[in-house]
């Protein structure tokens, strides 16, 4: 009695294609990716955003898990690891930079998308939920490169998360047990690269695979949002594409694009490591955080040490989430029903992001 | 007996007693809270081994108590400057100021708890994180935005050497 599956395998593509289909029912799925269409207007460019994050991501999955088979998350080893992968490994240089640089640009493709589907109003209902898993992603982001900065155990990453940690610290309620979890201990040390690495290996991409695809479902759910001046059109004079083939084509050129700035920016620019951190050494001078914390930084630095009965770390962390709050709550009070409450929100949006560029740069030259 | 009796005659016929005491809201509200505290519990009972188990074990975090340290001659601190150093499991500093006194800090900054240096071209303890600055005499926060000075530790010279001790220990020793 002949088995079926290596007869069907031996057919023809078409005859593979139905076994499939009848099991997957792959014409489902189809039908759906070529009734998806994406708005075409003079605000589309804003659409390949999401796309390049997720190639991004797909980066840091495939470098991620390449630098896990040399890195060593061990105190005496974390350090000597990175350098052997920097310095001994064929192409590892290439891999670790490819990691750090497209983190980078993963966060940036993040705070892009962010700004624009929030300048677009595309949290208006019925999106709220995918703009809140957006922010949650943003967030899980934020997790990510804070984590990951501390692994390779060079000075400025030891003082990093040092001061991190700290400012966890002052939460309210549950921060000093926070701080304390995540430190293993009174002091960064072992324990602390421990649990970063489990988090940065294991917590935050279980929680990313979940949210991202919630976020995705949802997205296919409410389809693609358009923009106020796009809806208000008569339906004779808007354009849409399809995204299946026309959108993804276009999409992938975008990936190629991109994928080739981060390509230039590893070869013009591999990613250095500082000398290994000594836990009773100063830290050195001109310390600074990752780009994307910078304007947090900057922000704190510029507070006095209490203002009123408080701390002035405290007031400035009550400050950012008030923001984070106000963000995501948008959706909840812009329902696009007011045209004074989408004023506000609109300048909301602008004002936070003109202060996170002004204080980005500050502290960059400061 | 005569309860299912009455029950059966309100409604009606046998079956449709048994239908009624399914949806009876009270059976179904005790089963819906049974079924939340069942819910919690389990929460409870999964959520506390997992909190346990990742709090940090007291008896791995201490080690005997350093209560001082011995730093090396005097005559390799140069007045002026000022040197880092471990203090059991913590960094601390030591200045030797113009006029040769010695003073020790806790070297944690007490805003966000880096680490600080003595500045010798400034004469500051100064802490490279957010410019958080001290007075190297007193400890005392003078600029930037640590909240509170310092905290002391006492400075010695011992037969020559230079000893830093807490400064609970130093007060026993000078009692004894």
């Amino acid at each position: 009695m002949a088995v079926n599956i290596p007869e069907i395998v031996k057919q023809t593509p078409e005859k593979l294609y139905d076994w499939l289909d009848a099991r997957l029912s792959l014409s489902t799925w189809q039908h759906l990716a070529e009734k998806k269409t994406v708005p075409v207007h003079s605000h589309s460019v804003w659409y390949y955003l999401g796309g390049i994050a997720l190639v991004l991501l797909l980066v840091q999955v495939a470098t991620g898990g390449l630098l896990m088979v040399y890195y060593v998350p061990h105190i005496d080893s974390a350090h000597a690891s990175i350098l052997k992968i920097n310095s001994q490994i064929n192409f590892g240089w290439f891999i670790r930079s490819l990691h750090s640089w497209g983190a980078n640009l993963m966060i940036l493709a993040l705070f892009i998308h962010m700004f624009s589907t929030y300048l677009m109003r595309a949290y208006r209902p019925p999106r709220e939920l995918t703009w809140l898993t957006g922010m949650g992603l943003l967030v899980i982001g934020f997790g990510f490169g804070f984590t990951g900065y501390l692994l390779p155990w060079d000075e400025v990453s030891f003082f990093a998360s040092k001061i991190g940690i700290d400012i966890t610290s002052k939460g309210p309620f549950i921060g000093e047990m926070m701080a304390t979890m995540l430190r293993g201990g009174s002091e960064v040390g072992q324990a602390t690269i421990s649990r970063f690495f489990v988090i940065h290996v294991f917590l935050l991409p279980l929680a990313l695979a979940g949210l991202l695809g919630l976020h995705l479902l949802l997205i296919q759910l409410h389809g693609i949002s358009e923009p106020d001046s796009v809806k208000a059109l008569p339906p004779e004079k808007k354009h849409v594409e399809k995204f299946f083939p026309t959108f993804i084509l276009k999409d992938l050129m975008v990936w190629l694009l991109v994928l080739n700035a981060l390509a230039l920016l590893v070869g013009l620019f591999p990613w250095g490591l500082g000398p290994e951190a000594d836990p009773f050494a100063p830290a050195p001078i001109g310390i600074k955080p990752e780009w994307y914390f910078l304007a947090m930084f900057q922000f704190l630095k510029l507070l006095p040490a209490s203002i009123g009965p408080i701390e002035g770390e405290q007031a400035g962390m009550m400050f950012f989430g008030l923001i984070a709050a106000l963000l995501a709550a948008t959706p909840f009070i812009d329902r696009g029903n007011n045209p004074i409450i989408a004023r506000l929100a609109q300048i909301f949006g602008i004002t936070v992001l003109i202060g996170f560029i002004v204080f980005t740069i500050w502290g960059f030259i400061s | 007996m005569s309860d299912h009796h009455e029950k059966h005659a309100c409604c009606g016929g046998g079956c449709q007693g048994k239908q009624q005491t399914v949806d009876d809201p009270t059976r179904r509200r005790f089963l819906q809270l049974v079924f939340g505290l069942f819910a919690l519990s389990w929460g409870a009972m999964t959520t506390l081994p997992i909190l346990q188990y990742l709090t940090p074990a007291k008896a791995e975090e201490t080690g005997p108590e350093v209560t001082s340290v011995t730093l090396g001659k005097l005559d390799d601190l140069e007045k002026g400057t000022g040197r880092n150093f471990q203090f059991g499991s913590k960094p601390a500093l030591i200045v030797r100021d113009e006029a040769g006194d010695l003073h020790a800090y806790s070297a944690i900054c007490t805003h966000l708890g880096c680490t600080v240096q003595f500045a010798s071209e400034k004469d500051v303890i100064f802490c490279a994180c957010h410019g958080g600055q001290y007075d190297p005499t007193s400890g005392k926060n003078i600029a930037g935005p640590p909240p509170k000075p310092l905290t002391p530790l006492v400075a010695q010279v011992v037969k020559g050497e230079i000893v830093v001790s807490k400064p609970a220990a130093a007060a026993a020793k000078k009692e004894a």
